[in-house]
């Protein structure tokens, strides 16, 4: 019974974590994605207005430059402004859905984990029986007195691998984004380039839009890194019960 | 009991690969920039002037030294250093000459800085 | 008690000695160009940024358990009949299996070459995995362990009415399981570091075994090749523990008459 609990308050507690990115994603999904620039003029921004859907804000010297979903949008921008202009690009809309679409992602690595340990635990169990039963009667006698239970084992069995495979197809097709300037060039676990470039964003001012992304990225972000522990023991669970 | 886990040892190290395994195939993707590419074309750069060769637009040229650019081109999945010189250039054309193959995608936009030998996908295909 | 000391301090010097390129090569994987003198960047890349790696690691987990999942039952019924019957042309038939045991790999890469162009294989997946499956070293160590099965278990089964099949898979089978093991681990271990067999006889780099891209493409790895090498002795290390006491008393038993 306390077994049963603990994976009910472990379940709630993965949904709810998974609630707090999905809340964070659709609370920032009035802010489309743009590009802040600073130190512009007006006339530059007049330019622009032919291309992209803009915002100028005179007394700031700052405006916004509104991605318009074609592909290569920062780097016709920077082609745009020219090398001298201070722009932040923020996909702050992408970067946000990612997570949990990449918890979604975690957990159906689990269900597929899940699947295999249920198939073989119901294999040892049925091989467990077999051989307390062995003395008894012959094979053929054993498998005609358990053929409804062995006939809904195969059953669950089947369904499980063809769910299984659909799963993992599933799983292969699914792409994650990041924009190509978050990354790093070479190593993608190169934590002094990630310190660096968030460094390099927080240097320019502070507008709205980038603190109203910030503390939404930090639920995000936070929501997803306590889901990992709890993913990891319910990854444990499955595993112990294969192995039992 | 020894061997069960020994066993379940193997089933771990193999289980484990395999979501790796995954990961990796979603970091490959990741890590691959997205590129828009265009065609040199074997095109005069004035009406009724010479013809020439391969002709790129100049913003796919980096320069490199004094009278030598580099510029990218994607072969097999990957992106490719040649170093050409300018022999003309015109309203953001330039006829270019050099280690550069006939009639290969030259990398107009990348999402990231591109290395020698780097794995691209390209997702566009510039026609003008 | 001297020459003991002695005895012990040679193995224990040879034994080291033996492990040296493994510790080079484990030295090798904890460091990458960087400012930090240990690290596991190689391991990072490896497992995260490598697809190379994985074609190659599942390349030679698929050759080897198709060449294992042919090779143990043709060598058990192979072994069982070299040992329980007599049948016209049986010496010569052991005697050639001898021969073929003794053959290296070089002195029949040529006419296995032709064979398999001519049968059209050249250059699949069933070049590397059809000529190694059908192998004559473990029926060899098959029919010697199955030699030392008592005759008159066998007679008490046909007593009792058990067929030749029956026989074979009831009562000599279960005896042999640590040959069986034995043939397993030796199979598993000779193919899974293959490296001749595909370099001959396969022409895609998307089909060649991580023991062939380790030895021939490691700029494919990026810098992390021992990180790779590692990860791929884990899995016969892990084997070899598992199978260690069924390993022993298989090739004793099997070997020693």
């Amino acid at each position: 019974m306390r077994k049963k609990i603990t994976l009910g308050v472990l379940g709630i507690l993965m949904l709810l974590l998974l609630g707090v990115q999905v809340w964070a994603v659709r609370d920032f999904a009035g802010n489309p994605d743009r590009a802040e620039v600073f130190g512009v003029t007006a006339e530059q921004m007049e330019l622009l207005s032919g291309q992209y859907r803009t915002e100028f804000s005179p007394e700031e010297g700052c405006g916004a430059v509104f991605d318009n979903g074609k592909p290569f949008f920062r780097q016709k921008l920077a082609e745009a402004l020219g090398p001298e202009a201070a722009v932040r690009y923020v996909s702050g809309n992408k970067v946000l859905e990612q997570f949990p679409k990449l918890t979604l992602w975690l957990w159906g690595c689990l269900v597929l984990l899940a699947f295999g340990c249920i198939m073989v635990y119901s294999v040892k169990k049925a091989a467990v029986l077999y051989r307390s039963e062995q003395g008894e009667c012959y094979f053929g006698q054993w498998v005609e007195k358990h053929m409804v239970g062995l006939l809904m084992g195969a059953i669950g069995w089947c369904v499980m691998l063809v769910a299984g495979l659909f799963l993992l197809r599933w799983l292969l097709s699914f792409q994650f984004f990041l924009p190509g300037d978050l990354l790093p060039p070479d190593f993608i676990l190169d934590f002094p380039f990630y310190k660096e470039q968030l460094a390099a964003l927080s240097t320019l001012p502070q507008t709205a839009y980038w603190g109203d992304l910030g503390s939404h990225f930090l639920w995000a972000f936070l929501a997803f890194l306590a889901g990992i522990p709890l993913d990891i023991l319910a990854a444990g669970v499955c595993w112990k019960k294969a192995c039992q | 009991m020894k061997d069960r886990k020994m066993l379940r040892r193997i089933a771990g190290f193999l289980a484990a690969l395999s979501f790796c395994a995954l990961l990796c195939q979603k970091v490959d993707y990741l890590m691959c920039p997205e590129t828009a590419v265009i065609y040199a074309e074997e095109t005069a750069l004035e009406p009724d002037g010479e013809k020439y060769d391969t002709v790129v637009p100049t913003a796919c040229l980096t320069p490199k030294s004094a009278d030598e650019y580099a510029v990218y081109y994607v072969q097999d999945g990957r992106a490719y250093q040649a170093t050409v010189r300018i022999a003309a250039e015109k309203d953001g054309l330039a006829a270019v000459s050099g280690g550069l193959p006939p009639g290969i995608p030259i990398v107009r936009y990348s999402t990231k800085p591109l290395q020698d030998g780097m794995k691209v996908r390209i997702t566009e295909e510039i026609t003008s | 008690m001297r020459v003991k000391k002695a005895g012990w301090w040679l193995a224990t010097i040879s034994a080291l000695v033996c492990l040296l390129p493994f510790a080079g090569v484990i030295a090798g994987s904890l460091r990458y160009p960087g400012p930090l003198p240990v690290t596991l960047e190689q391991y990072g890349r490896a497992l995260l940024q490598n697809m190379e790696f994985y074609t190659g690691f599942w390349n030679s987990l698929l050759n080897t358990a198709l060449i294992l999942l042919i090779n143990i039952p043709v060598s058990l019924l192979a072994g069982y009949g070299f040992s329980q019957y007599r049948f016209p042309g049986r010496n010569a038939l052991y005697w050639l299996y001898v021969v073929l045991m003794l053959l290296p790999f070089q002195a029949v890469v040529v006419p296995q070459y032709i064979v398999l162009q001519k049968t059209g294989l050249l250059g699949s997946r069933w070049a590397v995995i059809l000529p190694c499956a059908f192998s004559t070293f473990t029926a060899f160590l098959l029919a010697q362990y199955m030699k030392g099965i008592s005759r008159e278990l066998l007679d008490a089964g046909r007593i009792d009415g058990l067929g030749e099949f029956a026989l074979f898979w009831r009562l000599a089978a279960p005896l042999c399981r640590p040959a069986v093991t034995a043939a397993v681990v030796l199979v598993f271990f000779s193919n899974w570091s293959m490296v001749e067999q595909p370099v001959v006889f396969l022409d895609e780099l998307s089909q060649f075994p991580l023991s062939v891209l380790l030895n021939r493409s490691s700029a494919l790895f990026e810098g992390a090749a021992p990180a790779c090498g590692i990860l791929f002795s884990v899995l016969p290390i892990l084997l070899y523990r598992f199978c260690y006491d069924d390993l022993v008393e298989g090739i004793s038993l099997g070997c020693v008459k």
